[in-house]
Order: C-alpha cells, then sequence, then structure tokens
C-alpha cells in the first residue's frame, strides 16, 4: 500500500509552535514529527485544540502573525518551508500543497464572485502569459470534476448563493485544479451534515486516487481516518502520542489516550453512550511538563510527570510515545 | 434591478419620513411659547396691524388648517416667508444652500481617501510607529470639537504664517464671479478665471479641513480595526495558502470586504457634518445654511426653521441612499432578495 520509505513529500521535524495571546504565551506544538510519503494518505487525529490545524497551517506557512516558530523544520521535497524565499514558498502552495478547510462558509470570501476567486487562484499558479480563457476553462473543469452541476452559473455566483456542500466543492476544486501534488484536509466534512459530508468524503477520495495526491487528512471522526487512510498519527494536546499503519493502531491501540479514544466511539451494537476521556485539553500556557496526557491518564506514574516520553517502537511501523506502551494494551 | 428597487423602496420610505418629519417640526414651531406675528413684527408695532399679519399668515387658523396650507405650498415649492430676511425660503435657500454644500462637498469626500489610505497604513504598520501615530493623533482629532480646530486654524494659518485668508468669507473681495452652480471654485473655473478659483479653494481649505478632520480619523480608525480582524479570516488565510502575493490579497482580497462597514457609517457621518457646519460657518464667516438656520432658531422664524429642518431631512436620506447603493456595489450579500 505505501510507497518506497525513501519518496517522502513531506516530513516534518519537532515542530514546536507557540501562540503569544494578549502577552502570554500559549505553547501549543510540542515536538511533532511525522512523514508522508509520495501518494500516501495520513490521518492525524485528535480533540479539538490539540493543534491539527495549526500543524498544517504551518505546513503552507500561513501561521496566524501571533505564532512563534520555537524550532523544528517542515521539508517538502526536501526544502524547509520555514527558510523558503519568497518564490521558493509561492510555488510551493501554487503547484505544491494546498489546504481544504474545515468550515467553507469562512473559507471563501464573500464580497467576491466565485470567478475571481478561483481565477487569482490560477493565475499565479499558471505561467504568467496563459490567456485568462484558458483558465477559466481549467477552472470550469475543476469544478465539473467536483461534480458540479453548472460550472458556468457556480462561477459566476458568490459563495451566500451555494449551499455549504457546493461551497465545499468549490474549496476542493481551487485546491485539486492547479495539479497539487499533496492536499491538507482540514476536517472538510465537519461542518456540513452527515450525508453531505459523506458525498464530500468520496469525491475527495476519488480526486486523490485520481490524480495519485498524497494527503493529510485532519479528523476527530475515527470512522473516517479508518475507512481513508493507510497510516495514522494520534494527536494529544500537541504532541503526537501513537502512530503507525491505520490497522495496526485501530486494531492494537498502545497509547492510554489512543484507547480512551476508541472507546469514546458509539457503537451500533447498543452499548449505550461512551463515556469520553475525563478531563480535558490542558491549559497550553503552562502545560503539564513529561507527558501532557498524565493529568488525564489513568495509568500515570511518577516518571510521567518527570519527563516527557519518547516515542518507541512496539511493532515495526508502530510506535508510541508512553512509558508503560508494552504493558498497556 | 436590485439597486433600481432599493432606491425605488427608499425613496417611498423618504416620503413617509419626510411628511412624519414635516408635521413634527411644524406643531413643534407652534407649540413653543413665543407669538410668531408680535415675534415677526417686533414690540413697536400697533396690535391691529398683528392682527393682520395673523391673518395673513393664517396664524389664527387650527393647527391642522395652518398645516394644509403650508404644506400644499411646500409641495408646489413654495416654503413660505422668511419673518427675518422677509422674503421667500425657498429663495434664501437658493442663496445660502451652495455655500455650505461645497464646504460639506469638500469636507467630505476628499477625506474619505485619506482615511482609507491612514486605516491601511495603520493596518499594514499594526503595532509599528506609523500605527501608533495615526492611533494616538486620531485620538486626540475625533475629541477635539470641530469649532475648537477652526479657531485654531484661524490662529495658525490666517494669523501667525499668514499663509490662507483670515477675513473668512468664500472668495476675495476683488473678485467676482458669476454664479451658475453656486459651487464657487466650479464658478470661476466655468468663467475662466483660475486666479478666482484657487482664491476660492483657499478659502475653502481652513473650514472644510476643520470639519472633515473628526470624521476622516473616525473612518481611518474603523478601516484599520476591520483590515486587522479581517486578516486573520478563513478566506485570507485560503488565498494566501493558494500562492497569491500579499500585495494583491491586501488591495484586493482584504481591502473590500474592510472597507464596506466604513462606508456604510459615511451617510451617518453626513449629519454630523452639517450639525458642525454651523460653528464652523460662524467661525469663518461663511454665508451658508447651517447659520442661516441657526438664526433661524434663534429667531423663531417658524417658516425658515420647518423649511431647513425638511431640507435637512431630504439632504440625509438622499446622501444615506447613495451610500446604500455604494454598498450594494460593493457587497454582494446586499443585493440578496428575502425569500419566504
Amino acid at each position: 500500500m505505501d510507497n518506497a520509505q525513501t519518496d517522502t513529500i513531506l516530513e516534518i521535524k519537532d515542530l514546536s509552535v507557540s501562540f503569544d495571546v494578549y502577552g502570554s504565551i500559549s505553547h501549543v506544538l510540542d515536538g511533532v514529527s511525522f512523514r508522508v510519503n509520495r501518494g500516501q494518505r495520513v490521518g492525524l487525529v485528535g480533540e479539538s485544540g490539540c493543534g491539527k490545524t495549526t500543524t498544517l497551517k504551518a505546513i503552507l506557512n500561513v501561521l496566524p502573525p501571533n505564532a512563534i516558530l520555537n524550532k523544528g523544520e517542515i521539508l517538502f521535497e526536501g526544502h524547509n518551508v520555514f527558510t523558503m524565499v519568497d518564490r521558493q514558498l509561492a510555488e510551493m502552495r501554487r503547484t505544491g500543497a494546498g489546504m481544504i478547510f474545515q468550515d467553507p462558509s469562512s473559507a471563501l470570501n464573500p464580497v467576491f464572485s466565485i470567478k475571481q476567486q478561483f481565477m487569482a487562484a490560477l493565475k499565479y499558479a499558471f505561467p504568467p502569459n496563459t490567456p485568462p480563457k484558458e483558465l477559466y476553462e481549467i477552472a470550469v473543469k475543476a469544478l465539473e470534476d467536483v461534480m458540479m452541476p453548472d460550472p458556468e452559473r457556480i462561477m459566476n455566483s458568490f459563495p451566500y448563493q451555494l449551499s455549504g456542500g457546493m461551497r465545499q466543492r468549490v474549496c476542493i476544486a481551487m485546491t485539486i485544479a492547479a495539479g497539487r501534488k499533496l492536499v491538507l484536509a482540514d476536517e472538510p466534512g465537519t461542518s456540513l451534515d452527515v450525508t453531505i459530508q459523506d458525498q464530500i468524503m468520496r469525491l475527495i477520495d476519488r480526486l486523490v486516487q485520481e490524480n495519485d495526491l498524497s494527503v493529510i487528512m485532519v479528523a476527530h471522526s475515527l470512522g473516517v481516518i479508518r475507512e481513508f487512510t493507510s497510516y495514522v498519527n494520534i494527536m494529544y494536546a500537541g504532541t503526537l502520542v501513537e502512530g503507525g499503519k491505520t490497522r495496526d493502531v485501530f486494531e492494537n491501540p498502545r497509547h492510554p489516550y489512543t484507547i480512551a479514544l476508541m472507546a469514546c466511539v458509539p457503537k451500533l451494537t447498543g452499548e449505550g453512550i461512551a463515556e469520553g476521556i475525563p478531563g480535558r485539553v490542558p491549559d497550553y500556557t503552562a502545560p503539564p511538563t513529561g507527558c501532557r496526557y498524565f493529568p488525564r491518564c489513568p495509568y500515570a506514574q511518577e516518571i510521567c510527570r518527570a519527563k516527557k516520553p519518547q516515542p518507541v517502537e512496539i511493532d515495526p511501523g508502530h510506535w508510541v510515545s508512553c512509558y508503560l506502551a508494552n504493558e498497556v494494551s | 434591478m436590485t439597486i433600481i428597487t432599493t432606491i425605488v423602496k427608499r425613496l417611498g420610505g423618504a416620503i413617509v419620513v419626510l411628511l412624519g418629519l414635516s408635521m413634527i417640526i411644524f406643531s413643534l414651531m407652534r407649540i413653543i411659547p413665543g407669538d410668531p406675528a408680535r415675534l415677526a413684527l417686533g414690540p413697536t408695532a400697533p396690535e391691529e396691524i398683528v392682527e393682520q399679519y395673523r391673518e395673513r399668515m393664517h396664524y389664527n387658523k387650527p393647527l391642522p388648517t395652518q398645516y394644509y396650507y403650508w404644506i400644499t405650498g411646500v409641495l408646489k415649492g413654495d416654503l413660505g416667508v422668511s419673518t427675518v430676511t422677509r422674503r421667500n425660503v425657498t429663495r434664501d435657500f437658493a442663496e445660502f444652500l451652495p455655500a455650505t454644500l461645497e464646504l460639506v462637498i469638500w469636507a467630505g469626500i476628499p477625506p474619505i481617501f485619506f482615511a482609507l489610505l491612514l486605516g491601511v497604513l495603520g493596518a499594514m504598520y499594526n503595532n509599528r510607529w506609523p500605527d501608533y501615530l495615526i492611533r494616538f493623533s486620531s485620538y486626540i482629532i475625533v475629541a477635539t470639537p470641530a469649532f475648537v480646530w477652526a479657531v485654531l486654524f484661524m490662529l495658525i494659518f490666517g494669523y501667525w504664517l499668514p499663509i490662507l485668508p483670515s477675513i473668512g468669507g468664500r472668495i476675495s473681495m476683488k473678485f467676482s464671479v458669476p454664479s451658475v452652480t453656486g459651487l464657487m471654485v466650479l464658478d470661476a473655473l466655468i468663467d475662466a478665471q483660475p486666479a478666482a478659483a484657487w482664491d476660492a479653494f483657499l478659502h475653502l481649505l481652513m473650514p472644510s479641513l476643520a470639519l472633515a478632520l473628526g470624521h476622516t480619523m473616525q473612518e481611518a480608525r474603523l478601516t484599520r480595526s476591520h483590515m486587522l480582524e479581517n486578516a486573520g479570516k478563513d478566506y485570507i488565510t485560503m488565498i494566501t495558502s493558494q500562492g497569491v502575493p500579499r500585495r494583491i490579497i491586501n488591495r484586493r482580497f482584504l481591502l473590500k470586504p474592510s472597507v464596506i462597514p466604513t462606508v456604510s457609517i459615511m451617510g451617518l457621518d453626513i449629519a454630523s457634518i452639517f450639525g458642525n457646519a454651523f460653528l464652523v460657518e460662524t467661525i469663518f464667516n461663511w454665508p451658508g445654511i447651517s447659520r442661516y438656520a441657526m438664526n433661524a432658531i434663534l429667531s423663531k422664524d417658524i417658516n425658515a426653521v420647518c423649511g431647513v429642518v425638511l431640507l435637512f431631512g431630504v439632504i440625509f436620506i438622499l446622501t444615506n441612499l447613495l451610500v446604500d447603493v455604494v454598498v450594494i456595489i460593493l457587497d454582494p450579500r446586499m443585493r440578496q432578495t428575502r425569500t419566504a
């Protein structure tokens, strides 16, 4: 299923990002590392506010101005996005990686037509002498690809005239149209209703297959991740706690957080409402020392408080950042 | 099409508003104490003459009848005779309104560009010295009333550095410009008198600047804060992540949504400009309608006051209609027709 390890499109190394929120520093991402191979579908799972979106924005270097990069690097095709010159960065955004946002109603500019926004994006992704007519055709073709019924009419519409699902299709079309290689999908169905969500996921699935794209799929729905990805990273409070082939992680979760997360999924067999995980995501201005999960962890020990656990490979390609990795199951 | 529907609807509403306004101001002017006929003729006039005057002006009729006489006149363009100028109020308007319009146009329109420019600069240099400078000075400028600026300018540019005409008025005595539009600079240009146009422009500078400062800085602050707020919106992150250059994003995709709120409050600013114009006109000896209105109020000149109130109502409605049309052009969401 996965390509050879050598063909890496994206590699995140020890990424740590803080935010300056009116003078108090929130330490959100702490030492996030993972890689995406060409053609691979990688999942990133975690609770709301655990830093999934921040990770995606960091990849495109579009973090808000109050974000602080403490350390780490993100290599896109071998080049660090944080040290790229403007031209390289623009090139990476135009043809390298693109992001599908969680909420399509806020991802499109309300006072410009779809055509104006789409054409602006395409204009810079293609050589400067490309005639506008050609760009327009590319846009219409992309809208057809996302199963939009009347692309020409959509082009002349404003976002408020489209439904949530249609807006998300437009965003997907804009992300795919210029021939990007890596798609960062930030919970693309979360803000839509369930049937539309399903359509959108199928659409992304098809487009990824047809265009041979690499994907990072962010979700808090484990079902989506299980169906869609081949590799998954579990994120808790800005740290990765477990990672491995999706099948391995789902069948044999080893980190206490992953286990608790799996237990939260309501079962169709009717065992009542799932329990949820007691406690909440920590305060990032003073995150727990050591393992960030220990305040909520039923197995927590002294060492968990004292020192951050390092990832341990427990099975080939399946690693866990937990001192009890070999005991818990 | 939607713009036209909006205009038609608004004008329909405007008629109702103006009718209501005319009734309120007409009744108020009759209710406040003081005999208008006696006020008009002075304390020494014999009672007989005053009675005749009352008869002629219908002051002795019931209020609805009086209103009927007045409003039918107004609809024919006859606002009645002013007790102060002894002329028809309509003629007074023709004389005094253009002067104020010229002032308000200069104080209202060119500053829009400065307001947007300062707002954009403030947002671009957020929390750096240009932004601090703009924000700090706007506090002071907004908090200082227009007439204080008027006096200060008079002192600085008319007295200490006598580079601008300090006597006031619209133009120096040596020029004679035939009135075509009533706007002095324009009339001078039409009459091919560039020197007179320049002179009229210099006369305009101080009063229009005094009127413009407050609302300009207010609008600049508003633009700045909306630029900053929108810069953090998903749609800006989205278009940035698409690789569109920063300057295009700022100039196009960020500026347009950010100026819409500024534009929509400009219609309200017009009202405050007219309000402030009274003191500024007084200080600069500007023969405008605001000063005329204040004199009318002080001398209880019934027809003049009612006329001025209606006139300001019309101006306010028209400028706000214009602003709404601009907002509809800028913001497609405003074109949304509400369907059940």
